[in-house]
This record gives C-alpha cells, structure tokens and sequence, in this order.
C-alpha cells in the first residue's frame, strides 16, 4: 500500500441525500451556490461544473483559505450533459449550423479550469479521467505534485453526473440496477443504485491543524470479485487487520458483486455504508463525509470502494 | 541533483509516419501529412484539409493484435505504445510497469455512431458500441493488451492532455514511485471534435502557417505518441541504452478565459519558466523550442509575447510541426515529445512549413528550412482549452 502522506485540511461534499422511499436513482441535493457561485454564472454551468465549483469553494472557507496553489480534479465521465448536447444537435443537424458552448463546456477540464478562473489560481491544473480509479488518479496526481513543492497546498476533489442517457446505458450493462432500491430491507439487489456526487478537498504535508491523514491507497483492477475480496483482505491484514479502534466504510449501497467482495471486510463490527447511492468518483464524496464527522473513539477508517473492474483501497487515520 | 529519467525508446503515428523512423524521415523531408481525409466520414471532409492517419481502423488493430471493433484512438494508443515497448516486451518485467496515458474524448467515434441509433431505439446495439466511451477506458485497453499492469492513468486536458502524462510519469520515477512508464497520449479524428472546433471558427480552410502574420487557424490532425521513461536502477537492471532525459517540466493555468488565452500569455510564461525551473536551466540554454503553435490567431500571439518575455527579442530556433501533423490534441504533447528527441538525436530544427511573414506582436521568427545543428535542450510547449498550460523541457544525454 502505498502511503500518500496527506493531510485533509477541510472537506466538502455534495451528494444526493439518503433515500427514504423506494428509489431507482438519486440526483445529488445541490445547495442554492448563493455566495458560492454569482447568479449569472450559475446560470450557464452545467450540473458538474456548479457541483464541483461549489463544493471546491466551500471547502476553501472552511479552511479559511482565499485560493490555492495548485487544482487536481478527478472525473470518470467528464462533462456528460453538455457533451450529449453537442451530439444530439450534431446529429440532428447533420453537422450544420451548430453553435460552440457545449462543445467548450465538454471537455474533462472544464470544472478545473472553471475552479481556477473563480478563485484566480494559476498554480498547477490537472484533471484526470481513469473509470473506477479517477479519484485514486488525481490524489496520486497531488501526491507527486506535493513531493516537489511540499509547501503548498492543493485543492482536489473527484466527481461525476447522471444523466438520462448514461443511466440507461448503465443499467444495460449491468453497472446500475433496473429494480428500484428499498432503505431499510435486508435486500441485495443485483447492481448498484445510480447516483452523482462530489466531493472537494484541500490537502498539504502539513499536519498543523489538519482533520485527518491519508495513510494508504491501494488501487487495482481486477474482473473478478471473489479475486477482489482475497486482494482486500491481504491488503488488511499487511496493515495489521482491523482493529477495534477502527472503523470500515464501504463506498457503495449493497449490490451482488460489491457484497461478495466486501464479505470478510463487512463481517467487521465497525462497518459502515455510504447512503448516497453509487457513481465512479464516489470515494471522494464517502471520504468527505467520513472527515467531516469522524467518528469519536475511531483512530483509523478504511475505506473500500469499486466501479466495474476498478477497486480501491484507502486507509485514513484521524487527526 | 534529482534523480533522472531516462527516455529509452519511442512510438508514434500521426499523418507523417507510422512510426519513429517515418516520422522523421518527413520532418527531414519537409512532408506534410496534410491534405484530404479519407477514412472519417463527415459532411466538411470536402472543405476542411485534416493530417488523417493513412491507415484504415482493420489494418491498425491487425498491426497491434487488437479487435477491429474498438475506437480509432485505442488502436492509435496501442500502434505506438507497443512501438515505444517492443526492445522489452520479451523480457520478464522485474518492476510494475506504469501506463500515464492521455485523451480528450475516449472512444467518441464509436459513440457517435451508436448515438445515432438509440435516438431512433432506446435499445440499439450492443454493450461494445458504448463501454468504451470513456476516456480512461480506452487507456485500460491499452493497458490490458502490453501488459502494464502498474499505475494507469489517464490525463484529460484538452489539448496538453499527453504533455501532463508526460509530466506526471517524470515526477513519479523522480519520487522513486515508478521505475518504468510509458507516457503519452493518443486522439482520433472524429465529428465530434471537428464540428466543435469547426463552430469556433477557427479551422484553417488551407493548410495552416503556424506563427505566420497571415494566420488563417489550425488544422485537426490524429495520432498517438508514447516514451518509454525509465529510472537509472530500471536501465541498469535492463540493460537499456538512454536516447535522451526528460529534465523538465512546468503546468500552470491562465485563469482567463475557458477557451482563449490571456493576450500576454500569462499561463504559457508561467508553464515555460516552472519548466526552466525543474530543469535548472537558463533560458538561453535552450537550443531549440517546439512551439504549441497551432496557426490560430489567439494561441501564435500568446505563447509569442511570452516567448519574447522569457527569451528577449533573441530567442533561440523555434518551430511549429503542427503545420506537419496538425493539432493533434490530446497526442500533441506527446507526439511533439517524440519530435523533441528525434532533434536531439538527429541534430536537427523541423521547418515551420509555409511561415512567410513575421508576426508584428513579437519577435518569434520560426525556422524555415531544415538547420542541422548541436541540440542539447529542447522546450516543448502545449496548451488547451480551460487555461491548461504545460512545457515540457528534454535533455541530450
């Protein structure tokens, strides 16, 4: 496991909020970005670029921060809504008479990009896009940029959105489940309740004052869960297993796969869920929630999430 | 002194070569891969000149051993990531190999065509039309197929998508994290980006003059570059002869504008001085810049004046091979990576093709003709939409 070494000075996240009816997908619960983001702004961003604009700056004014030196920001998907609206139009009419905004809006740097150009930072810009691994990648990304100017600090957060037509093709394949999803039964459904989110940190090498360390990250991509499940549990006990002092949280609501993976790591007593439902980037947003309300009592938390074939491990130790 | 990272081998394909050797053989030629395409379906194939790879999607994944079936840019990725990695595919890999790719639009090719038909039927086509959409997808093909099995990550940057790979691989063997990567990127040609860039109005309706008075814009080009980095415990173990060092490297953002960069070139002076600084050189030290040089108006005057804020009115031999491969996007930074070693290597400066007139903003006069001279650092720029600002600086061993 590799250990990262940061330190999370403030978190934000905005996540769909936990079902309490029947559901087949969540939308994130957005705030209204009043003194986050200008009106007329507003207006003109798409869903991940206000999410990941509003959460980036909230997570500065919770660190009492102005700006930052450097922005690293993780997507699996990208700008999905804005890229889907350049298509239809393309195809629609047949390459004529189309006009720019979306396809600007499209490209993976955009909430980067848009970050920067709010908070006036012309530090170190970055956007990574690896599928289950995205958030992984640009905590890595931090990382090495953290190792050349150890005195910085550096904003980075990881999210992705829904959209009508990525659900759909999502639950085609398997990733999102068709039936609807019930809090509170005992019910595994076969796949994962679709969902959206954010979340933004801003993390240093600096412990002074900080919320939590990142002590370990492990990411690595395999097909097949019961694999998954052995890789986990090696990763665990190398670390010297769980403790009581621990606490485990899985990134994910239940669905088949994930739960014969998780198995031996949820047979722990300390074990969580994150209720916001299930997205590539979510790790992010789950590990937000966790610093924001770290469990009294809790030294360390793991964290364990997946997204197809893309797992990933996280050990986090409080402050 | 931080530790140094070898650059060990190459790949690349754009609309001048298949690979290394054929790449330069045009640049020392002075050929063009501009003209008319012939494997992109579009209604502007007609008007606008695109530097298409000669290469049909079949002949590319039989090259590479990978299905027909699978978007353009991961049998691009692949044709020249396996170039860059045939010295030691065969050899038993005694450290994880890392795979720092790098794209702005994934398997869009594919979407595009699949897009069409679920409007019409919600449940048109098959899982593989669309799995493959994502960016980070198609650098896990890749991946999958060499067997890189290390770190893998993809940078999406818009257009200095693979100089951030680039950048990211470097500082990971300097950390000590990574002792072999192969790092680059990789972009197709589709109606996606064509029409997008298309809509800007910013699409030379002839074949571009980078850095020219004149300028008319960019033409969009494909391809895929990849260097295979290594530590020094790496190429000792395997045995391999460097070709050249990466030493240095520099991302900053203009925070002006999402598409258009600030008139004086903030970002790109930026980029340019935090490469200089990671590579503890001077600007004079400089013996050759490959310039992000699209041929549009905005980019030639920004990343002109802050050439001439660093250099002065005297600043060493510069060109655009963009006016060879056009603007590859996502692969320029790579692919003009791989430019940067071949000069090293050949000593030589690519012409900027087709420049006449000096720009009356600054003083950046590119190079012309082919000069064959000592090349001993080389600084490559790209930059991209959202105020990405990288550069990239290489070193004669």
């Amino acid at each position: 496991m590799l250990n990262p070494g940061l330190y999370i000075h403030s978190a934000s996240t905005i996540v769909p909020a936990a079902p309490t009816e029947p559901v087949f997908c969540l939308s994130a619960q957005e705030p209204s970005y009043e003194g986050l983001i200008p009106p007329m702004q507003l207006r003109r961003m798409s869903k991940l670029v206000r999410m990941s604009l509003g959460a980036a700056r909230d997570c500065l004014s919770r660190a009492g921060a102005a700006t930052a030196d450097a922005i690293i920001m993780g997507t699996a998907f990208g700008c999905l809504a804005d890229t889907e609206v350049f298509l239809k139009k393309m195809l629609e009419q047949e390459e004529q008479m189309l006009t720019p905004t979306a396809f600007i809006q499209s490209t993976h740097n955009t909430p980067a990009g848009q970050i920067a150009l709010a908070i006036g930072c012309q530090g170190y810009n970055n956007t990574l896009s690896q599928q289950g691994q995205s958030f992984e990648s640009a905590l890595l990304a931090t990382s090495l940029y953290l190792s050349e100017h150890p005195d910085h600090q550096v904003l980075c957060g990881a999210g992705d959105e829904l959209t009508p037509t990525s659900l759909a093709l999502l639950q085609r394949i398997g990733m999102y489940s068709t039936e609807p999803y019930h809090p509170g039964k005992h019910h595994v459904p076969p796949a994962a309740l679709a969902a959206e989110g954010v979340g933004f940190f801003l993390l240093s090498k600096n412990a002074e004052a900080a919320l939590a360390r990142i002590s370990g990250l492990e990411s690595f991509h395999e097909a097949q869960a019961d694999k998954a499940a052995a890789r986990f549990h090696k990763i665990l006990e190398a670390c010297g297993g769980l403790r009581n002092t621990d606490l485990l949280l899985v990134g994910t609501l239940p669905d088949e796969r994930s739960e014969r993976a998780y198995a031996d790591a949820l047979s722990f007593g300390n074990a969580f869920r994150m209720q916001s439902g299930t997205w590539p980037t979510d790790t992010a947003a789950c590990l937000a929630k966790l610093v924001n309300h770290w469990p009294e009592h809790k030294e360390r938390a793991w964290l364990l999430s997946h997204w197809g074939s893309d797992w990933n491990a996280w050990l986090i130790e409080g402050c | 002194m931080s530790a140094p990272v070898f650059i060990v081998n190459t790949g690349i394909i754009t609309a001048i070569g298949s690979h290394t050797e054929a790449s330069k053989q045009s640049l020392l030629a002075g050929t063009s891969g501009i003209g008319k395409a012939q494997y992109l379906s579009s209604y502007w194939v007609e008007s606008i000149p695109l530097a298409e790879v000669a290469c049909p999607n079949f002949e590319l994944a039989d090259a590479c051993r990978m299905p027909r079936h699978l978007p353009r840019t991961a049998l691009l990725s692949c044709h020249a990531a396996q170039e860059a990695w045939a010295p030691f595919s065969k050899q038993p890999a005694p450290f994880p190999l890392a795979f720092f790719s790098a794209n702005t639009v994934g398997g869009m090719d594919k979407t595009e065509a699949f897009y069409a038909g679920l409007r019409q039927n919600p449940l048109h086509g098959t899982p593989a039309d669309f799995i493959y959409h994502e960016c980070g997808a198609i650098t896990r093909l890749v991946a999958r197929r060499l067997g890189f099995d290390g770190w893998v990550s993809t940078a999406s940057t818009a257009c200095s998508s693979s100089a951030n790979s680039i950048m990211q691989a470097g500082q990971a063997i300097r950390a000590g994290l990574v002792d072999v990567a192969l790092a680059g990127g990789a972009d197709a040609l589709c109606q996606f980006t064509l029409n997008g860039f298309n809509t800007l109005g910013i699409l030379d309706r002839q074949p571009c003059q980078p850095f020219d008075a004149g300028r008319r814009g960019l033409n969009l080009g494909e391809g895929a570059g990849y260097l295979l980095l290594m530590s020094e415990r790496a190429l000792r173990t395997y045995g391999a002869t460097p070709l050249a060092l990466l030493s240095g490297w520099g991302n900053a953002n203009d925070a002006y504008h999402q598409t258009a960069s600030s008139p004086e070139g903030t970002g790109n002076t930026l980029a340019m001085k935090a490469a200089l600084d990671t590579a503890s050189l001077q600007p004079e030290a400089i013996s050759y810049i490959n310039l992000h040089g699209t041929g549009t108006e905005n980019n030639d005057l920004a990343e002109g004046r802050a050439m001439d804020l660093i250099f002065g009115p005297q600043a060493p031999p510069a060109s655009s091979t963009k006016a060879f491969t056009g603007h590859t996007l996502g692969a320029s930074g790579a692919v003009e990576a791989v430019f940067s070693v071949l000069s090293i290597l050949g000593g030589f400066v690519p012409p900027n093709l087709r420049w006449k007139q000096q720009m009356p903003e600054h003083h950046v006069a590119p190079v012309t003709h082919l000069e064959h001279r000592e090349i001993r650092h080389v600084l490559s720029n790209s930059f991209g939409f959202g105020g990405a600002c990288s550069s990239l600086i290489f070193s004669a061993c």
